[in-house]
């Protein structure tokens, strides 16, 4: 039997930090990914590919089945509620109820500077291959406009910043 | 081999175009130098504010 959705747990950052620990515990094993965003309802990005809870032993000795995502990258101006929820790709399908958390603000700025990790270099040159010939011929076929997209998103990954400030 | 004219596609209006040459412009000048985060930011924002049109089916021009 799949028991009902278990309460989500999401601890919030810690100091002055650019991560998010999420977590999920329920009774019986589940699969599902994460979804958040910055409003309530609204969820912009998807963490997949669906995790499997992993079986923790409770100190009454009970077994708890917990998924975990740790979520890098979250390098803000100023602090910014998320809000997300797990959506469950098992039999039983179903959501959880929506969390939120806050994210510290890290002073960010436009004057930071990205380094890009090497394996984006081939990325952005074929970002710039598919937008030069979009906007030289007007269109894309619906592969190229998929991978473009795909491109931008991956590009994102890995990346380094060196703050303004000298961190 | 090109692309079959008959097949579907995403077509881009005249500033969608031209947004497109400085979106390939600003990755190639991301390559060849580490770029500040607010033309990183500006250049993901020009991206995510692309409007193609999704056209079916053709046959369609080669250029538009």
């Amino acid at each position: 039997m799949i028991e009902p959705q278990a309460a989500l747990t999401a601890l919030n950052a810690v100091g002055n930090s650019d991560w998010a620990l999420i977590t999920q515990t329920t009774a019986t094993p589940r699969r599902g990914y994460l979804q958040y965003g910055t409003a309530t309802g609204v969820y912009t990005v998807n963490i997949k590919p669906d995790i499997l809870g992993t079986a923790e032993k409770q100190s009454d000795g009970t077994i708890q089945y917990r998924m975990t995502w740790n979520l890098p990258g979250f390098q803000l101006a100023a602090a910014q509620s998320y809000f997300a929820i797990v959506t469950y790709t098992d039999q039983a399908g179903g959501a959880t109820t929506e969390i939120t958390w806050s994210q510290p603000g890290l002073n960010a700025s436009a004057s930071d500077t990205v380094i890009f990790d090497n394996r984006n270099f081939p990325r952005l040159a074929q970002i710039a291959e598919l937008a030069g010939r979009a906007s030289y011929r007007g269109w894309l076929s619906t592969d190229e406009w998929r991978q473009f997209k795909l491109l931008q998103a991956s590009s994102a990954e890995f990346n380094r910043v060196i703050w303004a400030d000298g961190r | 081999m090109p692309y079959p004219s008959n097949q579907p596609r995403y077509e881009f209006g005249s500033t969608d175009k031209a947004t497109m040459g400085t979106i390939a412009n600003s990755a190639i000048s991301f390559i060849q130098k580490a770029p500040l985060r607010g033309a990183y930011d500006t250049w993901n924002t020009q991206i995510n504010g692309l409007t193609p049109t999704y056209k079916a089916t053709g046959p369609f021009p080669d250029k538009v």
